[in-house]
Order: structure tokens, then C-alpha cells, then sequence
């Protein structure tokens, strides 16, 4: 059953044909502009969720939590792989790898809700980290809840279906696009676009992002200039048009959903590795580790202005959080909280090494880089812990996923989900 | 009119009052800044410390072990990342043994990473004695770190390097630095804070310690500090390569008795003699210096050092009397060490004249070199002096 056919027929029922409308109308009153990506509400369907902002919306998080911390549902021993967890429709996806006869890596899915295997697809050649960072996936995959879409460490791109893991096409991004491999293999993340799959695909002539036919994995449209890099892209209706916003180099690009370049920005700091925020629908925060550190910009009739930089954010891989007027993120060793009028600083604070984070409902949710989760207050005049336990063991460098209630965490060795909501 | 006075007046008053109590407060705040810490007294009692507890880099956390010992010398084994780290310092010379460099063994330390074990060796703050080790400190003032109320105060080592200190104003302990740091040997800019003071003995130590710089975070969470603690002298000092351990059987003194094999095939006694291994200071090269007399004096000086890539060790004769050098390679084969000259040659023709180093009998009291030559491209060899080794 597709999530539109879901949807389509809940409509016909009349309590959630209510609660369907009113979050509609919620969504529409007090949701981020951006544009939404599918109908999986309660899922975490591609990189930093649904809409691409590290957001779970409408959740309300039990927040005292035992000293042992919450329930946890399941564990499982996963391989190598920095992807998030994506989630839709009661299943857990997890991209990994195992280092068995030489090496893959693999998309496998689970019962979200107990873990139970489903199943388990083989996706390409293990990527191999040289220096022993970690080795595996690092792009998180997309899904739309028939397909689920996914790219290697070594460029493959594939499409799945979600029901049993069956390929249905694939491209090799450095035969068919002529990309070369990045240093820290292909790490940019798909996303989705009604029928369109928008890509970074890195290639030479003219291919640097690709917008395919996610049904067939024909190239709709592919253009710019440049390789691949570690960011993805970030999508928002701006002047009333839905507008694919590409950060690379020191330049950020966009497009419309037709592959029309609408404007190009040359940015005061290069190469942002952390995704571009949006704050309003015309309005976007991008941050990089750099002399600047972060930027604010508003797009008004494909015109670029610069509202205000600031060194107080100054994102290395993990992703800010816009929230009611503040930017929350991850700088220099501190969590930081920065006004979105200014960029000024508001509070710093350490002990989370190079973690990363999401936002529940009004709640920030870090994940430290040893694997402690703490529940955080969005409170822009001082750090305020409600709660923390340790979710794993090890380096933790992947940011959380949260759907449907649970809280999915992993990283080069396990997996693992907690109860967090009623 | 009588307004201004009192302004002035009251203006001359602070100028006066600031300029005495930032005057006195340079010597009150290191002095309380060491009290904090236990006091000048408890502190010179301490000869060395032994730090043990986990050290995270690269988000990942390892075990580490450091040794501080007062007058500088030092040791410490940690991991960065995946790969084990040992530091070095016998007070004067810095060493490094990081696999990040792809060298196998021990280095001498870059300008920067010298200076980042200078710091190291601190026992935590360099304002115990910093009068003694000629170190400079200027207050620069009070002001808020991190909503902490700090004295700000700039210190200069004798080698020029400047750290900016932050002491919190209420406790006098050090919230944190600012200063040079290394990346992977690169100079680099860090931020370090200092948390979780408790009691050791008499002093006050930090038990946490975080240091941003670049993209790095570190940090340190000490489990165990002991006082005054037996160790090992050696391990001060920059460790042989695994390979050239493998010589040390050679280093020391040595009576040698030299033979050459007579016309007759007997081998007869030409000249007893004396010799002497050793490793040069701070170096993986071994060399030994050997005088005897056969018709004339002779003298050699004999180098060894192993070729990482090669794999092998090369060593090279200096003989005084033909004033030239001979470079052998080679390496151990059972229970002798055997080095020639067949595969080096310094001219595109065959080396014409081949001879070979043959070390055997090795024992702790001695070991028997043969010198041997070759008349067939290296396929035999015949035996024509032969080194006695024992231990004087």
C-alpha cells in the first residue's frame, strides 16, 4: 500500500479523517516552510528527516526519564556505516556493511517496533576507509514508502522496493557520471521530490546534481559544474516555487524543479559539509567550520542578501536546528545556541565532543559522539538538561532518527531503539 | 567649578587604587593560584607524578598513561584515534613515536610538538615555579569566560612561546588557556579548560581537561594520579627502533682478538685490540670504532641504521688507511647476522669486488666476526680475518 493510497483512504475515516485535517491545518499554521517531501508524518524518511531539517513535529516526549534511561525496544549488531536510520510505515531501514567475505555494504530492513528482520539487500562493494575512520555507507536513504533509495560509499545509487528489498535500477555514479570518488567516499544524501529523486551525482560535464525519475532512474535533468562533495541538497518554496538549493565549493546553486538555475550565491566560507537550515521559506542559515562560521541569507526574486554572519557557529558535519528565533548546533567542541536575528551567541556548552542533534517536538534530543543522549530545553537564555542516558557504547558520529514515538540511534557497530513517547 | 575637582580628585583616587592592586595582585594571584593547588610546600614535595585514565581523540576513547617528572622529564602512551602514540623527554631532548607518520619507530620532535611536551610536563600549571624556568607573567586584567569571572593573565616560556591563562577569580584554579597547539605537527591554535579539581595527597589537581583546535576536540578524564612513584629510567629516553634493539647484543666494550688465514689455511693471530659499540644519543644509528694493526694501524668506524624500505639494515666501513667507504646491507639469517656488498655497486658494472661481514656464536659475552670475499658473483665465500669479541 502506498503511503498516498494510506492516506487516501484514512480520509474516508472520519476520526482520523479529523486528526489528518487538523494536523494539516497545524502543519500549515505552525511547521517549518519547508516544502514537505511525503505524507509519512510520523516517519523519518530520508537525511535528517521528513523535511530535511532534523525535525520531529507534533511529539510530545516523556521526559523524566529512569536513571537507566528509557525503554529500550531493540538492539541490534549492525556493521560499518555512518547513515541515519530511516523509518517510514512501521519499518526500520538501516544502510551498513559487514566486513565478511571482503567486504559490503548492505540495506536492511527491520520491524521498527520489534526489530524483527525483514530483510536484507546487498548494495555494493564494502567503502573502505584507508585510516580506519570508520568504513561503510555514509549517505542516509530516502524512501517514499514503495521505494527506498539509497547511494554506496562507492557511488552506487540503487532503488529498492521497501516490501522486499528487490532492486529495481541503479547507477554507478563514477561510470555513468564520470564522478570521482571524494576522500571520504560518497557521502551526499538523496532526496525526494514528487516523482523526481534529487541528487548530488558529482560527474563531469555538466552533471553535478541530477534530478532522476525515482519510478525508473531515467535522468530528468543534470547540471553544474563540479565533483562530489559531503552536503545534500536543500529544498524550500521560495517566491512560490519549489527551489533545490545546492551548496558547494563556495558557491550555493538553485534550481527549479525543472533544472532551471534560478540564482547562485557566492558564500563568505567554503565547502559546508552541515546541511543548509531554513529559518523561513526565504530565509536559510548555512555553517561551515571556518573564520566566518555561519551566515544568514534571505532569496527575494532570485536576488541573494546576506542578513549577518557569525564565528559563533561554526558547524564541522553536524547539522543546526532552527527553532522559535535561535539556531542550535554544534561548534568547536560546544553545543551553541545563536540568535537567528544576529548571530549572536546566546549560550555554549561542552561535554558533547563532536556530537550531533535533533529536534522532538519543542525538545532538542543530542547524541554525544560516545553515544549519551540528552534531552535538552530549547531555551535560548541558558543550556537547560532535563535527562541523559547512555544509548551506546563507541563512537557515535551518526545523528539520531525519531519516528513513530521511538528514537533510533546507531553507530559502527550497533543499533539501537528506545521508547520516548507514551 | 568644585564639581570637576571632585572629579578629578576621585578619578586621580581610582587611577591610583587600580594601579596598586593590579600592581600587587600579579604575585597575590599566582600566590593564591598555588595555594589553590595545595600550596608551594606541598608541591615541592612532589618528584614525580603518574597520570593514568582515558584520553578521547577522534571521538574515540583509550586508555592513557603519562609520566611527569619535576626538572622535565617525561613519558606518556596514548592513542589518537586508532593508533597508539608514545611522547618523550629526558629534559632536554623531545621525541615522538606516532604512527599517524608512517615511520615505524621514534622521531625527534617538530619545533611544535617540542613545545606541546615542554607543556606537558608541567605538573598541570607552570606557575609553580615559573620564576625558576625564567617564565614571564603579565595580568592582563579581570573578565568574564564563559560567563566566568577570570583573571586574565599572559605567561612567556623562555623559548617565546605565550599562553594566555584564565583563572577563575573566585577559586584562583585555572578554568582555561589559550595557545600554540600541534596538529599532526602543524602549529595550530587551541582552547583548553580545566574541571573536576580534587584533592591528591596534599595538592589540588585537575581531573579533566578538554582542548579544541581546528576541527580537534580532545579530552582527558584522569582516573588515578600517584605521588612520588618508582619508575623506570630508560623510558625517558627516545626508544630504539624494533629493528635496531635487534643490535644491541653489539653495543658496549669489547677486547677483540684478530686473526688472518694464513697461506696454509691456519689461521693465525695478528693483534689484540679493543672496540667500542654505541648507539649515537637520541639516534637509531648504531657505530662502532675499531683499531688495530696489520703492517700498518688501521682504523674503522662502522655505522648500522635499518632501511624501512629496503628491510634490511645498511652499514657503512670507514677505513682510515684507504680513506674510504664500503656499504653493506643484509640482515639475520638463523642465528648469524650476515651484511655484503653483492647487490651494491656504485658503477653500472658488476661489483667487482665482493665481500661479506659474517657475525655468529653470538652470546652475551661475545660473538665472532668473519670477513669473507667472493670470486664467483657471491656463490662462495672464503674466510681471511676473523674478529674475536669479549667482554673486557
Amino acid at each position: 500500500m502506498t503511503q498516498l493510497t494510506t492516506v487516501f483512504l484514512c480520509l474516508f475515516c472520519p476520526v482520523k479523517k479529523a486528526i489528518y485535517l487538523s494536523l494539516a491545518v497545524f502543519g500549515m499554521l505552525f511547521s517549518s516552510p519547508l516544502f514537505s517531501q511525503n505524507n509519512n508524518e510520523m516517519g523519518w524518511t530520508q537525511f535528517r528527516g521528513n523535511q530535511g531539517d532534523g525535525m520531529a513535529r507534533n511529539v510530545e516526549l516523556i521526559s523524566a526519564w529512569p536513571e537507566t534511561g528509557p525503554e529500550k525496544l531493540w538492539s541490534k549488531n549492525v556493521g560499518n556505516g555512518f547513515s541515519e536510520v530511516t523509518v517510514a510505515s512501521g519499518i526500520a531501514y538501516i544502510f551498513s556493511s559487514d566486513s565478511l567475505d571482503g567486504g559490503y555494504e548492505y540495506l536492511a530492513a527491520f520491524d521498527a517496533e520489534t526489530g524483527k528482520d525483514l530483510w536484507k539487500t546487498r548494495i555494493d562493494s564494502l567503502y573502505f576507509e584507508v585510516d580506519g575512520w570508520g568504513h561503510g555507507p555514509r549517505s542516509t536513504p530516502a524512501t517514499d514508502g514503495d521505494m527506498i533509495y539509497c547511494l554506496s560509499g562507492r557511488g552506487k545509487l540503487a532503488a529498492l522496493s521497501t516490501r522486499d528489498g528487490k532492486e529495481f535500477w541503479s547507477k554507478f555514479l563514477p561510470e555513468d557520471f564520470g564522478a570521482v570518488q571524494p576522500r571520504w567516499g560518497f557521502s551526499a544524501s538523496p532526496f525526494l521530490l514528487d516523482d523526481l529523486l534529487i541528487m548530488e551525482t558529482g560527474g563531469a560535464k555538466d552533471s553535478t546534481y541530477t534530478a532522476f525519475n525515482k519510478n525508473t532512474g531515467a535522468i530528468v535533468w543534470s547540471k553544474g559544474v563540479g565533483g562530489p562533495f559531503y552536503s545534500s541538497p536543500a529544498i524550500s518554496k521560495i517566491d512560490n516555487q519549489i527551489q533545490i538549493v545546492f551548496p558547494k565549493d563556495t558557491m550555493l546553486c538553485s534550481y527549479n524543479r525543472d533544472g532551471n538555475l534560478l540564482w547562485s550565491y557566492r558564500m563568505p566560507l567554503q565547502s559546508p559539509t552541515a546541511q543548509p537550515v531554513f529559518m523561513a521559506a526565504d530565509k536559510f542559515f548555512v555553517s561551515s567550520l571556518s573564520d566566518t562560521g555561519s551566515f544568514l541569507i534571505q532569496v527575494n526574486n532570485n536576488q541573494v542578501k546576506k542578513l549577518w554572519s557569525s564565528a559563533a557557529m561554526q558547524n564541522e558535519w553536524s547539522s543546526s536546528i532552527y527553532h522559535e528565533g535561535y539556531f542550535y548546533g554544534f561548534s568547536k567542541g560546544k553545543l551553541v545556541c545563536i540568535s537567528a536575528e544576529n548571530g549572536a551567541m546566546k549560550w555554549g556548552q561542552r561535554g558533547f565532543g563532536k556530537g550531533s542533534l535533533i529536534l522532538v517536538g519543542d525538545k532538542l534530543l543530542i547524541l554525544s559522539d560516545q553515544g549519551v543522549v540528552t534531552l535538552v530545553e530549547t531555551f535560548p537564555e541558558k543550556f537547560v538538561k532535563l535527562a541523559s542516558f547512555k544509548a551506546m557504547e563507541g563512537k557515535s558520529w551518526t545523528a539520531p532518527s525519531f519516528a513513530e514515538g521511538k528514537l533510533f540511534v546507531r553507530n559502527l557497530s550497533e543499533m539501537s531503539v528506545y521508547k520516548l513517547t507514551k | 567649578m568644585k564639581t570637576l575637582q571632585s572629579f578629578f580628585l576621585i578619578t586621580v583616587i581610582l587611577i591610583v587604587i587600580s594601579g596598586v592592586a593590579s600592581s600587587q595582585t600579579v604575585d597575590e594571584i599566582i600566590e593564591k593560584h598555588v595555594n589553590a593547588h595545595g600550596g608551594l610546600k606541598n608541591w615541592q614535595k612532589i618528584e614525580n607524578m603518574k597520570i593514568s585514565g582515558y584520553f578521547t581523540s577522534f571521538s574515540e576513547r583509550k586508555p592513557f598513561t603519562e609520566i611527569k617528572v619535576r626538572g622535565g622529564k617525561y613519558y606518556s602512551h596514548f592513542w589518537l584515534g586508532q593508533h597508539p602514540v608514545n611522547e618523550g623527554s629526558d629534559g632536554s631532548f623531545f621525541w615522538t613515536d606516532d604512527p599517524w607518520f608512517e615511520l615505524p619507530y621514534a622521531r625527534k620532535a617538530s619545533p611544535v610538538e617540542e613545545y606541546v611536551i615542554l607543556v606537558k610536563t608541567d605538573f598541570f600549571t607552570p606557575f609553580f615555579n615559573f620564576k625558576e624556568l625564567d617564565y614571564k607573567v603579565k595580568l592582563e586584567g579581570k573578565e568574564v569566560k564563559e560567563g566566568m569571572d577570570v583573571f586574565k593573565l599572559t605567561l612567556t616560556r623562555k623559548n617565546g612561546q605565550v599562553e594566555t591563562w584564565y583563572l577563575n577569580s573566585e577559586t584562583y584554579l585555572e578554568f582555561m588557556v589559550t595557545s600554540e597547539w600541534s596538529d599532526f605537527a602543524t602549529p595550530v591554535m587551541q582552547e583548553a579548560i580545566f574541571d573536576d579539581f580534587r584533592k591528591v595527597g596534599d595538592v589540588i589537581l585537575p581531573f579533566y581537561n578538554e582542548r579544541v583546535f581546528d576541527s580537534r576536540i580532545t579530552s582527558t578524564e584522569i582516573e588515578r594520579i600517584e605521588l612520588n612513584v618508582e619508575t623506570e629510567p630508560g623510558i625517558y629516553n627516545l626508544p630504539l627502533s624494533e629493528h635496531m634493539k635487534k643490535l644491541e647484543f653489539l653495543r658496549g666494550e669489547w677486547g677483540v682478538s684478530f686473526e688472518a688465514l694464513g697461506r696454509g689455511g691456519n689461521w693465525s693471530h695478528v693483534d689484540s685490540t679493543k672496540s667500542v659499540f654505541q648507539f649515537l644519543e637520541n639516534k637509531n644509528i648504531l657505530q662502532e670504532n675499531l683499531s688495530y694493526i696489520r703492517y700498518l694501524p688501521l682504523e674503522k668506524i662502522t655505522t648500522w641504521t635499518y632501511h624501512n624500505d629496503r628491510k634490511n639494515y645498511l652499514m657503512t666501513v670507514f677505513n682510515d688507511i684507504y680513506s674510504s667507504t664500503d656499504v653493506y646491507q643484509g640482515g639475520f639469517q638463523g642465528d648469524s647476522l650476515v651484511m655484503d656488498n653483492t647487490t651494491i655497486s656504485f658503477t653500472k658494472d658488476e661489483n667487482p669486488s665482493l665481500t661479506r661481514y659474517i657475525y655468529t656464536q653470538i652470546n652475551p659475552d661475545g660473538f665472532v666476526l668473519e670477513i669473507a670475499q667472493s670470486k664467483d658473483k657471491g656463490v662462495t665465500w672464503k674466510s681471511s680475518q676473523r674478529f674475536t669479541y669479549f667482554r673486557n
